[in-house]
């Protein structure tokens, strides 16, 4: 929960509250728990939904938001008009994997707008969960139009013909390594050929956009003989303190040249979880402040 | 999560309770009841006992008093190789008569199955539509979408659609050799153009704002805040043909979804212009709800953007429409709506513009 100044007054519901400051001329709102965890999208629909008298006349640029504790958000910002005269208002949320929560701000005072636009912004950032290094879902470009199927935490993509196209990428969540994280790449390499009669297998370098890098094992090998050739290849990427996994497979050997290029298009596109300097600015694949004075005004 | 089956025209789909959806095929003109009914059901985890699961669906929604006669059960798979068995039946009433003609297709989606039940009040529409209602079943294939975002890129679902970055772009008004392209070349492109056409549309020179947000619309196509400046610079320069052609392709990328954000607005301004001591809005509804709703708004504001009080309207219904006079016109101000009048058609921009005017002007007078 954010920690909204002791001299607010707070209304509490069911894992909701409802803060005012005592200038008058704002209402923050937070939702502790909306699940299953919804995308940004649905939550400010469903927050507008619940004020129709809220005309929305523009939408600015979402923000990607960094808590101070890590986790991932989004911000932006509306404008609009409610009851005669024009409001802003400032939805954020922060994405838990298993829930979301969400912060409205509306503010009816324009002398306000400023003071409160950056208030809503730090009471976000300032939400503290204490859920500490654990699994986590990271950023990726997942391959357009796949059929994406969720296994808890893993993200598992088919291709739209499957299954004649047999062929599957899996996303793991980023995992903590506290000790060995060479041990754990050597680990998860040594499990790739699981199941598998092994024929051949390469490693090989891979840089993500974002600068990392990464390895990639790729290997050939039959579930029995006289059986078809599956292709395997696994992207590793390690990033103190999490090591982070992703797997193609596929029998599709007439399309094997696409279907690994677009594997490496989703992995490189990966971005590790959020460093110390992101964390600062409270924004995601920043590197700097000059990036944060990016934002474009809708 | 659902199976997809693409029901062309003249085909209508409905929900129905329980996850499930009707498509209905129409009978001709003097038919009381449609030629095919086609009940799909929910998407659900793949049944232990697949045969009673099976044979449950073929004799569901029977009518009183008929029986169920099965017929050739086959096996095939979909387009994309799914596993899908079809079963015919017909219904029997109670004469053995055929008073109905059914194929169910059962389909297997690895761990989840589905059904859709075809049903023809007889054997002469089973065979007139069966090819075409079987084309369609073996096009099935399995919507895994649920309402919770699977990785953290859907999360994140309110940003427009990046166009990939294009490095040989023809860019307007921009040369080496003017101070522009010095702020492009430090800014990036797009935001060179975007930084650009704001401090020239700050500076009223309209013709050249347009140009650079044009040149920003040119690198990310898909940004509708961008075209909303567009749209803004046309009005001001009075290229009102240009404006409504944009407009139109704005609510075309709005129903498009290329940029999510333009789901949440309920209305946008497209123009504005100065009165006698106010601003006027021009404003046109995206988001239209009820009987009657507004379709544009002139607003009087004051120069920091605050409504006064003062709006002239153009609404619509479904009662005007009825009445042949789709449109009418009506001024709020602090005593309330007050309706003008009806037209057949929208005047043109500038009479509309004129009589905004007009109008707002003398509503803000009378309140003072």
């Amino acid at each position: 929960m954010p920690e909204f100044p002791s001299e607010w007054v707070q209304q509490f519901g069911v894992n909701l509250v409802t803060a005012y400051p005592p200038s008058g001329g704002a209402r923050f709102r937070y939702f502790e728990r909306l699940r299953p965890q919804p995308s940004f999208s649905a939550i400010a629909a469903q927050i507008l939904a619940s004020d129709p008298d809220f005309r929305v006349h523009s939408v600015g640029e979402m923000v990607r938001v960094v808590t101070v504790e890590g986790e991932y958000g989004a911000w932006i910002k509306l404008e609009g008009l409610r009851e005669g005269s024009r409001n802003m208002r400032y939805l954020g949320a922060v994405f838990m994997g298993d829930f979301a929560t969400a912060l409205d701000c509306i503010v009816i005072a324009p002398e306000l707008f400023a003071e409160f636009e950056r208030r809503s912004f730090e009471l976000l950032r300032s939400e503290a969960f204490h859920m500490g290094r654990r699994p986590r879902q990271y950023f990726y470009i997942p391959p357009a139009d796949w059929h994406g199927i969720p296994s808890g935490l893993v993200a598992n993509f088919y291709p739209p013909d499957f299954p004649n196209n047999r062929t599957n990428i899996s996303v793991l969540p980023a995992t903590p390594v506290e000790v060995d994280e060479e041990l754990a790449v050597r680990s998860a390499f040594a499990a790739a050929g699981a199941g598998l009669a092994v024929e051949s297998s390469v490693h090989d370098e891979l840089i993500s956009g974002a600068g990392v890098k990464g390895q990639l094992l790729r290997l050939h090998g039959r579930r029995d003989a006289g059986q078809e050739l599956i292709h395997r290849e696994l992207a590793i990427f390690t990033v103190h303190p999490y090591v982070y996994r992703m797997r193609l497979e596929s029998s599709a050997a007439a399309q094997l040249p696409q279907l690994r290029e677009l594997f490496r298009g989703v992995a490189t596109s990966f971005q590790p979880l959020p460093a110390e300097h992101e964390v600062r600015l409270g924004r995601a694949f920043v590197r700097s402040s000059m990036d944060v004075l990016d934002d474009r005004a809708s | 999560m659902r199976i997809d089956l693409n029901f062309p025209r003249p085909w209508e789909i409905k929900d129905a309770p329980g996850g499930r959806r009707t498509a209905l095929l129409p009978g001709g003109a003097s038919a009381d009841r449609p030629d095919a009914v086609v009940s799909i059901g929910p998407l659900l985890i793949r049944p232990d006992d697949p045969k009673a699961w099976m044979a449950q669906c073929v004799a569901s929604e029977l009518p009183a008093g008929a029986r169920v006669r099965r017929g050739k059960q086959l096996e095939r798979k979909t387009q994309d190789g799914w596993p899908m068995q079809l079963s015919e039946a017909e219904l029997l009433g109670p004469s053995d008569e055929v008073i109905e003609c059914r194929i169910c297709a059962f389909y297997f989606f690895m761990e989840h199955a589905t059904f859709a039940l075809v049903r023809t009040p007889d054997r002469t529409r089973m065979e007139q539509h069966g090819a075409a209602i079987l084309q369609i079943l073996h096009a099935g294939r399995p919507s895994w979408r649920t309402s919770e975002p699977l990785c953290l890129a859907e999360a994140w679902d309110l940003e427009p659609r990046r166009s990939p970055p294009r490095a040989h772009l023809q860019l307007k008004g921009v040369s080496s050799n003017r101070p522009t392209f010095a702020l492009n070349d430090a800014l990036g492109q797009l935001d060179g153009a975007l930084a650009i056409g704001q401090a020239l549309w700050s500076q009223k020179k309209f013709a050249a704002a347009l140009d650079a947000f044009e040149n920003a619309l040119a690198l990310e196509p898909n940004d509708l805040a961008i075209l909303r400046k567009v749209i803004r610079c046309h009005y001001a320069l009075g290229n009102i043909e240009d404006g409504v052609a944009m407009r139109r392709h704005f609510r075309a990328q709005v129903a498009a979804g290329v940029d999510p954000r333009a789901r949440l607005l309920t209305e946008y301004v497209y123009d504005q212009f100065a009165g006698d001591g106010f601003f006027v809005q021009a404003l046109e509804t995206l988001q239209a709800a009820g009987a009657a709703y507004v379709v544009l708004t002139f607003r009087a504001v004051d120069f920091r953007d605050q409504p006064l009080p003062a709006a002239f309207l153009v609404e619509t219904g479904e009662l005007a429409r009825s009445a042949g006079t789709p449109y009418v016109f009506g001024v709020q101000s602090r005593a309330g709506l007050k309706i003008l009048g009806t037209a057949k058609q929208l005047p043109a921009y500038p009479e509309l513009k004129a009589k905004a005017l007009e109008l707002l002007s003398a509503a803000l007078n009378r309140s003072g």
